[in-house]
C-alpha cells in the first residue's frame, strides 16, 4: 500500500524487527540528521539553562576551569621543579581535553535516562538525543577552549599549521562520544548503578592520564602509560595545541579504538534501541 | 487519508524495580544460579499491557477509549504515536501524528513564555523558521498578554496548560492522539479551548482518545472502545459501549 510521498507512513512489525535492526538503526542516525535543526537548538539550550539567571552564564565554564588550571599549575609546577612557561600550558590543554573526554563519557550515561519526559511523549529518532548530547558537549568544549587562547597570547605559543591536526583530533573524539551514548546511555537507562561505576573509573582514569604529570616522567613505565586510551586521545589533541603532531602510533590507536566503538555501539544500539522507551 | 491497522499486538513492559535495575543482582543472581531470585523460569517480572490486539482504524474516526485505570488505554496511545515498539505483531499508522499525552511536557520553567512557544513547536516538529513566523499568532491565542514576557514559572497551573496547549493545537496532524482530560483551565479557557478542539479535532483525520469522563467522550467521539486487561472487549457506537461498561461496573457491585 504505498502512500503519497507527503505522507508519513509508520510501520513496526516486531517479526521483522530481528532481522531488520542495523536497517532501522541506519534510518534513526539518518533520519535524526535530518532533525539537526532541533538538536543544535536544544543542545545549546542545554548548556545555557545549566547557568541560566547567573550574570556570566556559560562562561562559568570558563571561568572555573581557567581558576582550576591556575591554581593547579602555579602548584604543580613548584612541585615539578618546572618552568611555568612549559608546564602551565601543558596542563592546561590537558585539562581542556579530559573535561570533554570525561565530563562526556560520565554525561553519556543520563543521556536517555534524562530525556524519559520527551521520549515517552513524542516520536522523535532516539538519535536527536545523541546528537543533542554531542554538541552540547562540544559547546561546553568550546567555552574551555578559551582559555588555550588566553593562555597561548599570554605564553607566545604558535602551534603553526599542526594545529590543524586538532580538527581530525575533535571529529574522533566526538565520534567516540557519541558511540559511549549508544552503549552506555541505553546500559544506564536499564541499570542505574552504572553511572556512578563510570563516574569512579572516569575520576581515576583521570589520575593515570598524563594530564597533570607528564608521559615523559616515567620512562621506564611506558607501557602503564601506552596501554592507557585515554592518553593516545589526549596526546592527538594536545600535540598540535603545542605545535607538535602526536606519534603515529597515537593516530593509529585512537582510529582503532573508534572502529572497535563504532562496530560495538552499532550493535548494541541496534539490540537494545526499541527497548529503550520502556526504560527510561 | 490517516489510518491505524494494528495486528496482533501484544506489549509487555518490563517492571523495573529498585531491584532489577541494579547490576549487583543481576550479576549475583548469575553467579549464583538464581537463589537470590527463586522466581522459577523467567527472570524478570513484566506487565502484559497489550495482549494480542488487532484493531482497523480508517479516516474520519473517533474513537474513545474506555475502560479502567491500567486496562491499556494509554500504552496504546504510545503504541500507535509510535513511542513503545510492540514485543509482538505489527502497526502500520499512515498519515502525521500528533499526540498529547502529558500537556506539561517540553516547557522550560526558567523560560519565557514566548520561549517556550519556540522550544514547544520545535518539539512538535516546526522549523525554526516555522514556529517564528506563528509564534505571534499563536501568543495571541492563549490571551495570556504581558505574561508572555514572564518566566514559565511564574505562572497558574491553569495559564501553563493554555500556552501548551495553543501551541499544540496550532498543528494541523492527520491523526490525533489524546490521553486523559485535557486538565486545568478556567470556564472561560475551556470554552475557547472547546472552539480550538472543534476546528482542530475537525479537521484531524483520526482521533483517539483516553478518558474518564464520560461527558469529554460523548462531546468529541463516536465509536468507543473498550479496553479490559490489554485486550479489546467491545468495540462500537460510543453509546452501547459506554452502557455495556457501566453496566458492568455496576453488575459486580449489586
Amino acid at each position: 500500500m504505498p502512500a503519497s510521498s507527503s505522507q508519513r507512513v509508520l510501520m513496526i512489525n516486531a517479526a521483522d524487527a530481528a532481522k531488520g535492526r542495523l536497517t532501522t538503526v541506519w534510518n534513526d542516525l539518518l533520519e535524526g540528521l535530518r532533525h539537526r535543526e532541533l538538536w543544535l537548538f536544544l543542545g545549546w539550550r542545554d548548556v545555557r539553562r545549566h547557568y541560566q539567571r547567573s550574570v556570566l552564564g556559560p562562561l562559568w565554564l570558563t571561568l572555573s576551569m581557567g581558576i582550576m588550571v591556575a591554581g593547579l599549575g602555579v602548584l604543580y609546577s613548584q612541585i615539578f621543579k618546572m618552568d611555568i612557561a612549559e608546564y602551565l600550558p601543558f596542563l592546561a590543554i590537558g585539562f581542556i581535553m579530559w573535561g570533554f573526554i570525561g565530563g562526556t563519557i560520565t554525561a553519556s550515561c543520563s543521556v536517555f535516562s534524562g530525556a524519559a519526559g520527551s521520549i515517552r511523549q513524542i516520536r522523535l529518532p532516539l538519535s536527536v538525543y545523541v546528537y543533542q548530547f554531542v554538541w552540547s558537549q562540544l559547546i561546553a568544549f568550546g567555552h574551555n577552549f578559551i582559555i588555550y587562547i588566553i593562555i597561548a597570547v599570554l605564553f607566545g605559543i604558535n602551534p603553526g599549521f599542526q594545529v590543524l591536526l586538532l580538527l581530525p583530533a575533535l571529529v574522533l573524539m566526538a565520534l567516540n562520544g557519541m558511540f559511549c551514548a549508544m552503549i552506555l546511555g541505553p546500559l544506564c537507562a536499564r541499570f542505574r548503578d552504572i553511572p556512578m561505576i563510570i563516574a569512579s573509573i572516569i575520576q581515576v582514569a583521570f589520575f593515570m592520564t598524563p594530564i597533570i604529570w607528564s608521559a615523559s616522567q616515567i620512562p621506564e613505565r611506558a607501557v602503564f602509560v601506552n596501554i592507557n586510551p585515554f592518553y593516545h586521545f589526549i596526546e592527538i589533541a594536545r600535540d598540535p595545541l603545542l605545535g607538535q603532531t602526536g606519534s603515529l602510533t597515537n593516530w593509529l590507536v585512537c582510529i582503532g579504538i573508534t572502529i572497535v566503538m563504532g562496530i560495538l555501539a552499532l550493535t548494541f544500539f541496534s539490540r537494545f534501541r526499541s527497548r529503550i522507551a520502556y526504560w527510561a | 487519508m490517516a489510518s491505524i491497522t494494528l495486528q496482533n499486538v501484544s506489549v509487555d513492559i518490563p517492571i523495573l524495580d529498585v531491584g532489577s535495575r541494579s547490576l549487583k543482582n543481576n550479576v549475583l543472581a548469575a553467579v549464583t544460579g538464581g537463589q537470590i531470585k527463586p522466581t522459577a523460569g523467567s527472570k524478570k517480572v513484566t506487565i502484559r499491557a497489550i495482549d494480542d490486539l488487532s484493531l482497523d482504524l480508517d479516516h474520519g474516526m473517533r474513537i474513545g477509549l474506555i475502560g479502567h485505570n491500567g486496562a491499556g488505554k494509554s500504552t496504546i496511545l504510545r503504541v500507535m504515536a509510535g513511542i513503545y515498539e510492540p514485543t509482538g505483531g505489527s502497526v502500520k499508522v499512515e498519515g502525521d501524528v500528533a499526540a498529547m499525552f502529558d500537556i506539561g511536557f517540553g516547557m522550560d520553567p526558567d523560560a519565557s513564555g514566548w520561549e517556550n512557544i519556540i522550544l514547544r513547536g520545535m518539539l512538535l516538529g516546526y522549523s525554526r523558521k516555522g514556529i517564528e513566523r506563528r509564534s505571534q499568532e499563536i501568543g495571541l491565542s492563549t490571551g495570556l498578554g504581558d505574561f508572555l514576557n514572564m518566566p514559565l514559572r511564574t505562572y497558574s497551573a491553569g495559564m501553563g496548560t493554555r500556552l501548551a496547549f495553543a501551541v499544540s493545537t496550532s498543528i494541523t496532524p492527520d491523526i490525533l492522539l489524546i490521553d486523559e482530560g485535557i486538565g486545568a483551565g478556567d470556564a472561560a479557557f475551556l470554552q475557547h479551548a472547546k472552539e480550538r478542539l472543534r476546528s482542530f479535532i475537525g479537521e484531524a483525520g483520526l482521533l483517539v482518545m483516553a478518558s474518564h469522563s464520560e461527558e469529554l467522550l460523548r462531546q468529541w467521539c463516536t465509536t468507543g472502545l473498550w479496553m479490559e486487561h490489554g485486550r479489546q472487549r467491545a468495540i462500537g457506537p460510543l453509546d452501547e459501549v459506554l452502557a455495556a461498561y457501566n453496566a458492568s461496573l455496576s453488575a459486580p457491585a449489586a
